[in-house]
């Protein structure tokens, strides 16, 4: 990388629309001004000779030549400059981007042996801006914007202030488009740093300012669809509230619209969700306003899946409920059924509920994909209860079904993996080592107490939880750790149920794999350690049509 | 009553009259400002003998440690040579004013697994460390032996599990867990009461994972002057000054603290995390030492891990990765939350804690320059500011901040 590369990045935002423009003239040969030309342009009380003097900036700072700009600045002062703000900001700031050049380059000597006295003199430089701001909304605030951000690298506790101080500040200055738009852009640098916290609190005034100016309703919803787009989540969730001031006085439009926002947040299956936590919190306030009626069925199963992708179990199994009881005319009431009843028998332990549901599901949808599984589960089930008999009939009731599906009878996952059940049962053998971990894990095992106190907390999330058949499907166990330092217990990974295409199931915490056919599948981990088995887990994925087909 | 000269070497804790524990160094109150010691070289492994190193790796890191402030070393393992030990303890003692903390294993890492339960086994342990003791007594530098590193750890039966017929018959787990803890730490009464006679002048240093079983250490492992915490959680060390004062009151020491210096989830080296995290854990050291009314008052200091990066750690198997400093992180604590969000969430990179980075060496160098050169980090500036200038709140950074020059999210 080239020092000029390295130090326009160093740039940052404070400078960076300079930057911006002198690259962009750089890029069309015909227009380049160079340093000089523009040096020479340069003049206080003239917008273009302002800009001209930014454009300078940007070029010494892009080259790395903190001490020539400081110099350059130098002798503004003593060229009739001595009350343009600028000249004293861009001195302090080219002093900054120094230090940060140093820290880029990890001269730490340079940092921590010459830092205080850069920073006497940039302290220096912000307070004699300071005197010359007035007229110059825009400086006062990039000024509080550097003082904060010096600070805040040494000395939390002023920096604090300071922070308060530009927050002042923002709030008084006139909310211009050109003011705002610095203020959004400030806000913008520090939630890119993941500072969240303060970034929020200039996203508040942008936004203020943005609902003050009197845009429509639509207009707010759409400026929050364009934030959804730009992954820029806090200032999305103030304008959709915003938006949704409007229906204060209906509770029942507040809570549909309240539904409708909420399902932008909530996971979808695709890909990862916005923020599911956020999600559910207004799906409950929708509730809380007008109960059922504020949500459709897709809604309700939206907000039924986004619990289930949380792990809240309990709760994604009492709205699952919802969508069949309140719903019947939902799309796809097979899948909704077949997800709840797998909740039931590994979450809820209820092996007798889960059974019926999957019965239903047999009975009610036999030529779809979902019939074939529900009868595998079944077969497990009545396998892990010892009903050899039943479990047997079940996994030849899959086969036939299978068949008559037309489902490839050598390759179809269901099919193979209920041979192999059959055979454990014909040889009379317990099941396959990994799934009898899995059972012993979810219902444990009377004669052991292992199995009761299993220490581990373990998750298992598949990534993404819907796509189309043959795409790459990642599952990722993890686990609460017990307190063990930097010496990590030594786990296998014991992985069972539907575990695709992979042709070797490692021993590992990742599993990546694919899906052949259509349905939700359904996959677990055991997590063995020295003690024995520490926990266990399931996952579901739903494998949909492959787009390109 | 003893003579001057004899109080002087003597290296003991005073109980001051408002209960806090100051650590009285040559008749002076010290606070440890120590660091790890392991700097085994890249290619090496853990077998590497650096007391025999002849190009005495030790003057270079005791300059550079000296020029930061550092006063301790803490050393986990005896070498065999003890002359060797001894050069290398008045080396650092003599040239930089640095003194040792000798640390032993216990026969934690011994293959098969440590027989604690088993008296020949601890009569061995025991044996062996005496040796050690009488051996390095007499030397100017020595400051602390330290009993053990984690071993605690092994009590649940997770890590590096050990076990005798005796315990096996207990079936109840937890019961299993006490009665481990019983057992290592009724050795490691026995060894620090039987260096208290052979050597009155050094104090007697438990070192533990976390305050894990501490309650049981109570009870049976009273003898020992110093506990030493080996503790990593993150900014703060929580309650750990209250809750020690309140189950097992001894004087405690960080004897193994830190932040690794490489983000797994941006997968770049992160000097200012490291930075960020050791500045406010030795802000919280200083807060709970004695005399500071703000804290707890039974802190002695603390031992940074570690000086070098240790490229040999991650598949340690594997001598073509001794040459790679792997990135490949191998635990995961939730307390380092700035790359938490790494696969896994396993962000801990073992290779990456030094204070100084090591790079190799230039081929064919010549004797003298046949070491892997040494380049200090960020943290090693910042602490070195910190311990100059130690304050409750000065000189903390913060990495989050949008700095030009930052960190920006790469998501």
């Amino acid at each position: 990388m080239s020092q000029r590369i390295i130090f326009l990045t160093v740039c940052g935002w404070l400078c960076l629309s300079v930057a911006a423009s002198a690259q962009e003239a750089a890029s069309t040969q015909a227009a380049v001004p160079s340093a000089e030309t523009l040096k020479a342009s340069v003049a206080p009380d003239d917008p273009q000779g302002l800009a001209n003097l930014k454009s300078v900036v940007a070029w010494y700072v892009g080259d790395g030549k903190f001490d020539e700009l400081v110099a350059y600045l130098d002798s503004l002062l003593r060229k009739g400059f001595e009350r343009l703000p600028d000249v004293y900001f861009y001195r302090a700031y080219a002093r900054n981007a120094q230090l940060d050049s140093w820290k880029q380059i990890k001269n730490w000597e340079g940092v921590y042996d010459k830092g205080p006295e850069i920073k006497t003199a940039m302290e220096k430089d912000l307070a004699q801006a300071e005197k010359f701001t007035a007229g110059r909304p825009d400086m006062a605030l990039r000024i509080a914007f550097l003082r904060w951000l010096i600070a805040s690298q040494d000395d939390p506790e002023t920096a604090a202030g300071l922070f308060d101080g530009l927050v002042s500040k923002a709030k008084s200055v006139p909310a211009q488009p050109e003011t705002m738009a610095l203020i959004k852009e400030m806000a913008d640098s520090l939630s890119s740093y993941e500072d969240k916290n303060l970034s929020r609190r200039l996203y508040e005034i942008y936004a203020s300012a943005l609902k003050a100016s009197g845009p429509g309703p639509e207009q707010l919803k759409k400026a929050g669809q364009d934030f959804v787009q730009q992954k820029n989540i806090y200032l999305a969730k103030t304008l959709f509230e915003g938006y949704l001031e409007q229906f204060a006085g209906d509770p029942e439009i507040l809570a549909k619209e309240t539904v409708l926002i909420a399902d932008k947040f909530a996971h979808q299956g695709h890909e990862e969700a916005l923020d599911p936590v956020y999600a559910e919190g207004l799906y409950q306030k929708a509730f809380d306003l007008a109960g059922q009626k504020a949500f459709t069925a897709p809604s309700q199963y939206s907000r039924a899946f986004n619990l289930e992708r949380m792990k809240d179990f309990e709760a994604a199994l009492k709205e699952y409920g919802k969508v069949l009881s309140d719903y019947p005319d939902f799309s796809a009431p097979a899948e909704v059924e077949f997800r709840a009843s797998v909740l039931r028998a590994y979450a809820i332990k209820d092996i007798k509920g889960a059974s019926s549901s999957f019965e239903h599901i047999k009975t009610a949808y036999p030529a779809g994909r979902l019939a074939l599984a529900s009868l595998y589960q079944l077969g497990l089930l009545s396998q892990w209860e010892a009903k050899n008999d039943a479990a047997k009939a079940y996994y030849e009731e899959l086969a036939a079904s299978a068949q008559s599906q037309g489902a490839d009878m050598e390759k179809d996952e269901l099919v193979l993996l209920s041979r192999e059940r059959l055979q454990e049962i014909e040889e009379n053998k317990p099941m396959k080592y990994a799934l009898r971990l899995f059972f012993e894990g979810i219902f444990g095992r009377a004669e052991d107490a292992k199995t009761q106190g299993m220490s581990l907390n373990v998750d298992v999330t598949g990534r993404p939880a819907k796509a189309p058949v043959n795409d790459d499907i990642v599952f990722t166990v993890t686990t609460s750790n017990p307190v063990t330092g930097c010496m990590m217990p030594a786990y296998s990974y014991e992985w069972s149920g539907e575990t695709g295409a992979a042709a070797n199931i490692p021993n590992s915490a990742t599993l990546t794999t694919s899906y052949g056919a259509q349905g939700i599948k359904v996959t677990h981990v055991a997590v063995v350690g020295n003690n024995g088995l520490e926990g266990v887990a399931f996952e579901m994925i739903q494998i949909e049509k492959s787009t390109s087909a | 009553m003893a003579p001057a000269s004899a109080s002087k070497k003597k290296v003991f804790i005073k109980t001051l009259k408002d209960g806090h524990y100051q650590l009285i160094v040559a008749g002076k109150p010290f606070i440890v400002k120590g660091v790890c010691y392991n700097p085994i070289p890249i290619g090496k492994t853990h077998d590497y003998d650096f007391w025999n190193d002849p190009e005495k790796p030790w003057l270079t890191d005791g300059e550079l440690m000296k020029k930061m402030g550092i006063n301790t070393v803490r050393f986990y393992q005896p070498g065999e040579d003890v002359e060797a030990m001894r050069r290398v303890i008045a080396d650092l003692y003599k040239k930089f004013g640095i003194r040792t903390m000798m640390g032993h294993w216990l026969g934690f890492w011994n293959y098969p697994a440590p027989f604690y339960d088993d008296q020949d086994f601890r009569n061995k342990v025991k044996a062996d460390v005496l040796a050690l003791v009488e051996a390095l007594k007499d030397e100017e530098g020595i400051l602390f032996w330290v009993l053990g590193n984690e071993n605690n750890y092994s009590f649940s039966g997770k890590i590096n599990p050990w076990s005798s017929e005796r315990i096996d018959k207990m079936q109840d787990p937890r019961q299993c867990l006490l009665a481990r803890a019983e057992t290592y730490y009724t050795l490691i009464n026995e060894i620090a009461r039987e260096i208290h006679r052979i050597d009155p002048n050094h104090p007697v240093v438990m070192g533990n994972g976390e305050l894990i079983c501490l309650d049981v250490a109570n009870t049976f492992a009273k003898d020992v002057d110093v506990v030493g915490c080996i503790i990593y959680r993150g900014k703060t060390f929580g309650n750990i000054f209250k809750t020690l004062k309140n189950t097992f009151d001894k004087p405690l020491l960080l004897v193994e603290f830190g932040a690794d210096a490489y983000n797994a989830y941006e997968k770049k080296e992160d000097e200012d995390m490291q930075a960020y995290f050791l500045e406010y854990q030795w802000a919280e050291i200083y807060r709970n030492i004695a005399s500071n009314r703000d804290g707890v008052g039974n802190c002695l200091g603390g031992v940074m891990f570690e000086w070098t990066d240790e490229w040999w750690k991650h598949g340690e198997w594997d001598a073509a990765g001794w040459l790679v400093h792997d990135t490949e992180s191998n635990w995961s604590n939730g307390a380092y939350y700035f790359d938490i969000k790494a696969d896994r969430n396993m962000n801990m990179n073992e290779e990456w804690f030094g204070l100084v980075k090591l790079l190799p060496e230039e081929k064919d160098a010549p004797p003298g320059q046949a070491m892997n050169k040494r380049v200090p980090r960020k943290a090693y500036y910042a602490i070195r500011e910190f311990w100059k200038h130690p304050s409750k709140t000065s000189s903390i950074k913060n990495p989050e901040r949008p700095s030009p020059a930052g960190r920006k999210n790469q998501r």
